[in-house]
């Protein structure tokens, strides 16, 4: 994902500094905002409250005796 | 193409994605139809605000904030959204907004305008009225 996102990165970086509308240079920019917001979504931490849910045991498992 | 669960906006994402995401979208925000999407970035700019506010860079702070208002549809909605006339398939609720104006207020404070400083402060205490004796 991360090297995904690097090479469109340098794709799209090089293509927008060619640019010469403003249009198609926003329209750009909209694609790579969603690649840098889809990629921050991939890699973020999780959040306290996330953690909490993955370690707290489901209601009505009998863990190893089940 | 973005995900579609609408997460809080939530500060475990590294300062450089969440500017690089705000970066990005405060040039083409006017573009952004989708209502979840709208949503997502506004959250994302009000962890950008809040980051630039903290690093005393007041100005994107201001312009970040106002960028993730547009998006919400204007502090204003709120007191549609109280009414339920929200808009079809928008995950955007009262908090979100009451964070953004009161972090704008800030900004604007901090930058010295202390006009729109003013004028944010007395939307906010409509808002919170609104939001305390308008909540069922």
């Amino acid at each position: 994902m991360t090297e995904q996102y690097s090479f469109f990165h340098d794709r799209v970086r090089e293509a927008v500094g060619t640019m010469v509308s403003p249009d198609q240079a926003r329209n750009h920019h909209l694609v790579f905002g969603r690649l840098a917001l889809q990629h921050m979504d991939a890699t973020a931490e999780p959040t306290d409250a996330q953690v909490r849910t993955l370690t707290m045991p489901r209601v009505g498992s009998r863990g190893a005796f089940s | 193409m973005w995900a579609r669960e609408v997460p809080s906006p939530d500060l475990t994402s590294t300062p450089e994605q969440v500017f690089k995401v705000a970066g990005h979208y405060r040039i083409c925000h006017t573009l952004v139809d989708d209502a979840v999407e709208r949503h997502r970035v506004a959250a994302t700019m009000l962890v950008a605000a809040q980051r630039a506010l903290r690093t005393t860079l007041y100005r994107e702070s201001c312009e970040f904030a106002e960028i993730g208002i547009a998006l919400v549809g204007g502090a204003e909605a709120c007191w549609e959204w109280k009414c339920d006339n929200r808009p079809a398939n928008s995950p955007t609720g009262p908090d979100l907004v009451l964070d953004l104006t009161r972090l704008l207020c800030q900004a604007y404070y901090l930058n010295g305008q202390n006009d729109k400083a003013n004028e944010y402060g007395l939307l906010i205490a409509v808002l919170v009225t609104v939001y305390v004796f308008a909540s069922p």
